[in-house]
This record gives structure tokens, C-alpha cells and sequence, in this order.
């Protein structure tokens, strides 16, 4: 298992389709490095926020993949729901997605405390959208633990668009009730990031443009990968299942060869110098164990 | 023949293990089939994939002429499962697990008492919870669901493991009773000896496949007698004939031989 | 569908009634939790006492805070209650016999749900005594609290019900449900309590909203457990 054999790892995408994936991800770090360039080195201090909107150009362009990585994680999970277009490939994309979106999250929550810190003077505070994020990241967390659980690729499939359905119908409700909850408690309406730069003008706003950009390309790029990994795990346990089935076949053949006259279902060789190293019957696979205790427990 | 389960090359698979690798069998109605094979070679999965429980990969699977590719819960409904485990409240008593059986399957109350007298179960004992209970009189108390169910298809899973002498003779008697009234038995068993006896046949299951069937009406099996519930005796003569037979009103059903039932296996015995 | 759902229903209420997990494991879980809420942030009260007018019922952190404390401590009940009701299917594989008896998955969602709601109704209104006792929590609008209460639980035991069905089959079920359900049902929370500060402070006009809120969710998981319940016994 140390050596790869990449020439033995299937193709998923198209040759063209690799390429652009390819264009893409090389592109996303060549705007990130230019974004980071111009927002460090050529955009000027803001007038009133001094250095800390250099922060601007990262934490909308995030939290804006954030939300294009949940509607399209949701798009999918509908889609798969949907009888007429149910397809494995929805829930990969579902899976990939909310995956990508989950760690944007965490972005989100950690770029704007760092800019909540000096701007509002708290790290942290209970406004609508704040709340919001932070339930959606520990909503997603518990999807993604739930998309981890074993099972056959259909039956997975179905229980995290299930337990998906379940996080996203709560997004709304959870982002109303604590609005009214602010509004009834009479807050000081926090200062909007987005509106509160009234003064982008020039340089700032290429720069910000340049990071909506960078960071979409970004997930596309992390999204087309994920995708792509989970698409090889499901042809490795296709491999897996179709050797495993062969296996239980050569069972079956040895015991047609060896059985027939019900002294022994043990083949000769084995009962003259027992297993043979390498032989997968026996020096076995977790699985097979897993396998005999579980047919019982069934 | 009518073909109550009829198999062609059907796979099986839960995540990544095959439970079954391409299974051909055809069962007809009114057979009592055996099978055998080793510990892990898939009889228990065959039997859950017969009633529906797993979902069926590649293959033909037909079962009470349900298409399981199409529709894998009608036939839930017709056939019963006796498994390894006994599907039981334990919190509840043996009456109340089988009141509320009863009542899934909209019988009428009184089955309940009945079917507790088939299979033993007295007054006090219904009275016991679950949890209480030995293996065997879990035993028991599963077989009366399953005689609850009033299934035309039976799939036992194990049914004299863990049981007394009394309790398999019970089983044989139940099975044989239940063939009287036109049922299609397929269990899993180990006990050689009781199994050749009630059964028409064998399935050797091993690799998640059926390698080989043995007609035991050919065979050239010894007669043995089999007392059931109620004093009458079921017989099995060497040339495989089965017969029921009272110390009162002499044979009340013959079936089997080379050409197949004879006439009274249908009907129904008082 | 309504029959199947009864059928449940009784059963699993049955096997409370002869188990009593619930009320002998549960309820005094729910009050431990009511105490350690005391000892967490009670002394601001007794800080309070020795300032101010004096007055033992006249708390100050415990009594503001009761209704948020109340529903949490329901909440954690909960999510046990949900382990526990579908512990009861596992059981000897029982929920294979659920599989087998074609009752409609719908009626067994709803059936388990209702078994639920009025266990945990009961253990409510035992610790809310216990917060009007331990906390001075004092409700001016007693049907008020009961109606937010009620939407309330029956919100927690749809989503409940449905994670707890989705979960049921894995190994790591214990861990995960919490993690799934908590999130989840963090509006609920935020209705209940304030629905309940306003029945503690009699004015239930200024609480209706939180009632819509809790309406909607109710209306939202108990349908969607109805519809997908079929797909998840299934595992």
C-alpha cells in the first residue's frame, strides 16, 4: 500500500473536464495571491477603519461562498430527494459541497470576530446573522458526521438527505426567531460590514471584486476535488464488494469441489499445512471478522 | 408447480460485504425445505432477503409473486420470520407482546389464547415479562406470533437451537401441521436428524449461494415416527412418503412419494 | 394510519408504565440538572439576598433566568427520551418486527411521537414545579405556559423522533444524536423561553409570536417525519 499506482486510478472526469479543473485551481491561487497583494500592499488605509478593512476583502467574498456552498448543497440534496432525478452523483455533490461550506463557515465566524473585535470591541455578539452561522456550522457538523456513518451508497445517500433536509428547513426559522428575539430586546443594531463601506471607491472595490472571484474559483476548485475523491471511494468499494463477492463465489466452489463427500469442507491443502500466508481467508481483512460477528447479531 | 419462492442468480449486498452472491433456487408451495451450510455461509441472510428485509442488487427475485425488485413490502405482510433473535418487548409480557402482534395483524382476540395453548404457554406463565424468560420460552412465545401471523410462508432461522426435546418435537409437529394446511416452510438448521425429518428437501448454502439441493424423498432415508401434539403421529416411510396418522381414526393424510402429494395434503384435518 | 399510530402508541406507553425508565431514570436526571443549575449560578442569588430587601423567594440570576433553565433541562431530558424510545425497538432487533408487521411507517412515526409528547408532558409539568419550587419561578399565566409547553414539546418530539430514527442503526448513535438534535431545536428553545417569560410575566399578547414560531415548527417536522419515516425505518 506505500506505492500509488496513479496509472491505476480511474479517470472520473472527462480529460477536458481534469484540464479545467486544473485551469481553475491555478487560477484561484493566482487571484488569492493577487487579492492578498493588492489588499496588504496596494489598496490605501481606510479613513476611518485604518488597516482593518484590508479585512473587507476576505470576509464577505468567504461568507459568500459560504452561502453559495449550502444552496448548492441543498439544490442537490432536492434533487436527489426527487424521484425523477435521483442520483448517487447529486448526493456527492451535496456531500462535497457541505463539506467546502462548513470550513468557509468556520472562516466566516473567525474572519468577522477578528474584525468584531476592534470594530465593536467583542469577539462575539448574539446578532441574527451571527447566531445563525454559528448554529449552521455546528448543524453541518452533525451532517457531515451523519454523511460518515457505514452503509451501502443508497441507503447513505437517502439518511443524509434526510438529515440535510432536516438542517436547512431549520435555517430560516432559526435566523427569523432570532431576529425578532434582537428586535423584541431592542439591540444596538451591529454595524453591517457590507453596508457599513459607504467609501469603497477605486482600487478597494477591484480588490474586493477580485475576492468574490478568488474564492469562488477556490470552491469550485475544493468542491470538483471532493467530489472527485468521494466518486474514486465509491469505485473502491465497488472493487472491494466485486472482490469480495468473487471470494465468496470461490466458497462456494470449494465447497462444490471438497464437500461433496461431507467429510471435510476444509480443502485438502489447508488441512495438510494449514493457511497458506497471504491467503485472505484466513490472515483476513478486518472486515471478514466483522463479517462473522455480524451475521449472527443480524 | 405453484412456485412460492423462485431465485434467479439474486445478489445481495449490505455496504461493502455481499450477503448473498447469486442465489438460483426455486421453492414450491406446500414444500418444507431445509438448509444448510456453515456459520456465516448466508442461510440467515437468505431467509431476511426472502422476506423483504434486504434490498436486492442485481438479479430475479420473486416471492409469493411479489417482484422484490418492484416491491419488497407485500410480502412482509404474507410470509412470517422466526429469527435468531425473538422480536420481543422485554419489558412486556408474553401476553401483552402477543396482544399487541394480534392486534398489527387484525385477528381476532381470541387466536391469542389459542395460539398460546399450541405451543404451551399456560396462564401463569403469559403473565411473565419477557426479560424473564429462557431462551426456549422466548422461543415459544415467538412461535405463537408467528402462528399469529397466520403466514402462508414460513422462514424459520434456528428453530431448535436453544430449545428442549419437548420444544423441537413441538417445532416438528408445528411444521408438519402447518404443511397439512397447504404452507411452503424453508428453514435454517443444524439439527440434521429432525430437519431430514420433516423436510422435503435440502439447500446447501455456502459463499452466500445455494451449491446444492438433495431431494430427500429419494433418498434412501430410514422410517421414523414423530409423535405430535395432540397424539397423532407423523410418519416418514423409507420410500419418503409422509403420513398422519391418530391412535383413534388411522391415517388422516398421506403426502410425498415419487409422485408428489397424493390427494389429501390439502384438506383440512379436524 | 391514525390505528397504527395508536397501536404504537399504547405499546410503548405500555412499556413505560411496566419499565418506568422514564420515570425512574429520566425524571431525576431532569432534576439533578435543576440543582446543578442552582449550584452554578445560585449564589448571585444568596448575594442578592444579603444586599437587597432580604426576601428568600425574591431571587435574583435563578428567578430571571427559570424559564431558559426549564427548557433546558427539558431539552436534556429529551434528547434521553428519544434514546430511550428507540432503545426500545432494538431491543432482541423488535424494530425488524416493526419492519415485518407493514404498519404504515407514518402511523409508527406518529405513534412513537405521541408516546413521547405525553411522557415528556408529564415530566414537565414535574419539573416545572420543581422550578417554581427551587427557582421561585412564579407563572401570572398559567394556560399560556402550558399552551408554549405544549407546542413546544411537540416540536422537540418530531424532530426527536426523526433523529432518533435516522440514528438508531449506527454504533455511534449515542454521541450523535445530540450533536444533531441541539442545533436543531435551538429556535425552539428561544420560542419556549420567551413564550414562557411572557406567561411568567402575564402578558401572553406579547408572547403570540413566539407561539407562531413554534406552530411553524411543530407543523414542519411532524410533516416531514410523517413523509420520511417510511426511507429511514428502512435501514
Amino acid at each position: 500500500m506505500s506505492e500509488v499506482n496513479f496509472a491505476a486510478i480511474p479517470q472520473v472526469f472527462s480529460k477536458r473536464a481534469e484540464t479545467a479543473t486544473k485551469i481553475i485551481g491555478v487560477l484561484a491561487l493566482l487571484s488569492l495571491i493577487a487579492t492578498v497583494w493588492l489588499g496588504l500592499f496596494v489598496t490605501p488605509p481606510d479613513q476611518f477603519m485604518g488597516n482593518l478593512v484590508r479585512l473587507l476583502y476576505v470576509h464577505p467574498p468567504i461568507a459568500w461562498v459560504m452561502f453559495v456552498a449550502y444552496g448548492v448543497a441543498f439544490l442537490s440534496t432536492l434533487l436527489y430527494l426527487w424521484p425523477r432525478t435521483r442520483d448517487l452523483r447529486f448526493d456527492r455533490l451535496a456531500g462535497a459541497s457541505s463539506e467546502v461550506g462548513v470550513i468557509f463557515t468556520g472562516l466566516t465566524l473567525l474572519s468577522g470576530s477578528i474584525w468584531g473585535r476592534p470594530t465593536w470591541g467583542t469577539w462575539w455578539t448574539w446578532d441574527p446573522l451571527l447566531t445563525t452561522t454559528a448554529l449552521l456550522f455546528v448543524m453541518y457538523l452533525g451532517y457531515l458526521a451523519l454523511r460518515r456513518l457505514p452503509g451501502d451508497p443508497e441507503t447513505r445517500a437517502k439518511r443524509s438527505a434526510i438529515g440535510g433536509l432536516v438542517a436547512f428547513i431549520d435555517v430560516p426559522i432559526v435566523y427569523f426567531s432570532v431576529l425578532w428575539w434582537k428586535s423584541l430586546h431592542q439591540a444596538p443594531t451591529v454595524l453591517d460590514p457590507v453596508t457599513g463601506k459607504t467609501y469603497i471607491h477605486g482600487s478597494m472595490a477591484y480588490t474586493l471584486l477580485l475576492g468574490f472571484v478568488a474564492f469562488t474559483l477556490l470552491y469550485v476548485y475544493f468542491v470538483a476535488k471532493r467530489y472527485r475523491l468521494e466518486r474514486l471511494k465509491y469505485l473502491y468499494d465497488r472493487v472491494l464488494l466485486d472482490e469480495a463477492i468473487q471470494e465468496r463465489k470461490r466458497e462456494a466452489a470449494d465447497f462444490k469441489a471438497y464437500g461433496a463427500d461431507k467429510k471435510s469442507l476444509v480443502p485438502t491443502a489447508f488441512a495438510e499445512n494449514g493457511p497458506a500466508l497471504g491467503d485472505a481467508r484466513f490472515f483476513g481483512t478486518e472486515e471478514e471478522s466483522v463479517v462473522g460477528g455480524g451475521e449472527a447479531g443480524r | 408447480m405453484d412456485l412460492i419462492v423462485d431465485f434467479q442468480n439474486a445478489v445481495f449486498v449490505t455496504g461493502n460485504f455481499p450477503l448473498l452472491t447469486g442465489v438460483t433456487m426455486s421453492v414450491g408451495r406446500g414444500e418444507i425445505v431445509h438448509l444448510k451450510g456453515a456459520n456465516g455461509s448466508g442461510k440467515t441472510s437468505l431467509l431476511r432477503a426472502i422476506v423483504g428485509l434486504i434490498p436486492i442488487a442485481s438479479g430475479k427475485a420473486v416471492v409469493l409473486g411479489h417482484d422484490l425488485n418492484m416491491d419488497r413490502f407485500s410480502v412482509r405482510e404474507e410470509a412470517a420470520l422466526l429469527g435468531h433473535k425473538t422480536f420481543l418487548y422485554d419489558d412486556l409480557s408474553i401476553y401483552e407482546n402477543l396482544r399487541f402482534v394480534q392486534r398489527i395483524f387484525r385477528k381476532p382476540k381470541k387466536v391469542v389464547g389459542l395460539c398460546m395453548s399450541q405451543v404451551g404457554i399456560g396462564e401463569k406463565l403469559a403473565k411473565t415479562k419477557v426479560s424473564h424468560l429462557s431462551a426456549g420460552q422466548r422461543k415459544r412465545t415467538s412461535l405463537a406470533a408467528l402462528l399469529i401471523k397466520e403466514a402462508s410462508l414460513w422462514l424459520l432461522d434456528e428453530p431448535h437451537a436453544g430449545v428442549d426435546e419437548d420444544g423441537r418435537a413441538l417445532i416438528d409437529g408445528l411444521i408438519t401441521d402447518f404443511r397439512l394446511r397447504g404452507g411452503t416452510v424453508l428453514m435454517a438448521s443444524h439439527e440434521l436428524e429432525r430437519a431430514v425429518l420433516v423436510s422435503d428437501k435440502s439447500f446447501t448454502v455456502s459463499g452466500g449461494a445455494v451449491t446444492d439441493e438433495e431431494n430427500y424423498k429419494l433418498g434412501n432415508k430410514t422410517a421414523s415416527t414423530l409423535s405430535l401434539p395432540g397424539g397423532d403421529f407423523y410418519s416418514r416411510s423409507a420410500n419418503g412418503v409422509f403420513s398422519v396418522s391418530s391412535p383413534g381414526s388411522g391415517v388422516k393424510a398421506v403426502f410425498g412419494g415419487q409422485t408428489g402429494p397424493t390427494g389429501t395434503g390439502n384438506t383440512d384435518v379436524a | 394510519m391514525l390505528r397504527d399510530a395508536f397501536l404504537v402508541c399504547e405499546k410503548d406507553l405500555r412499556i413505560e408504565l411496566k419499565s418506568k425508565i422514564i420515570f425512574n431514570q429520566v425524571l431525576p436526571f431532569g432534576m439533578v440538572v435543576m440543582l446543578l443549575f442552582g449550584l452554578a449560578i445560585g449564589k448571585f442569588d444568596s448575594n442578592s439576598l444579603v444586599t437587597a430587601s432580604g426576601s428568600l423567594s425574591n431571587g435574583g440570576a435563578l428567578k430571571s433566568a427559570a424559564a431558559g433553565l426549564f427548557w433546558i433541562a427539558v431539552m436534556l431530558s429529551a434528547v434521553i427520551g428519544v434514546q430511550r424510545s428507540f432503545a426500545i425497538e432494538n431491543q432482541d432487533q423488535a424494530r425488524d418486527a416493526l419492519r415485518l408487521s407493514a404498519l404504515d411507517p407514518a402511523g409508527i412515526f406518529l405513534g412513537k411521537a405521541g408516546a413521547l409528547l405525553f411522557q415528556l408532558v408529564v415530566l414537565e409539568v414535574i419539573i416545572a414545579f420543581g422550578a417554581v419550587f427551587l427557582f421561585g419561578m412564579h407563572i401570572a399565566t398559567v394556560w399560556f405556559f402550558c399552551l408554549a409547553a405544549f407546542l413546544a414539546t411537540l416540536s422537540l418530539v418530531a424532530v426527536g423522533v426523526v433523529y432518533g430514527a435516522l440514528t438508531s442503526g449506527a454504533r455511534t448513535k449515542e454521541t450523535l444524536l445530540p450533536l444533531l438534535f441541539f442545533p436543531v431545536i435551538a429556535p425552539v428553545l428561544l420560542s419556549a423561553t420567551k413564550a414562557c417569560e411572557a406567561a411568567i410575566a402575564g402578558t401572553p399578547s406579547s408572547g403570540m409570536i413566539w407561539i407562531e414560531v413554534l406552530l411553524a415548527f411543530a407543523f414542519c417536522y411532524l410533516a416531514l417525519g410523517t413523509v420520511a419515516f417510511g426511507p429511514l425505518l428502512e435501514e
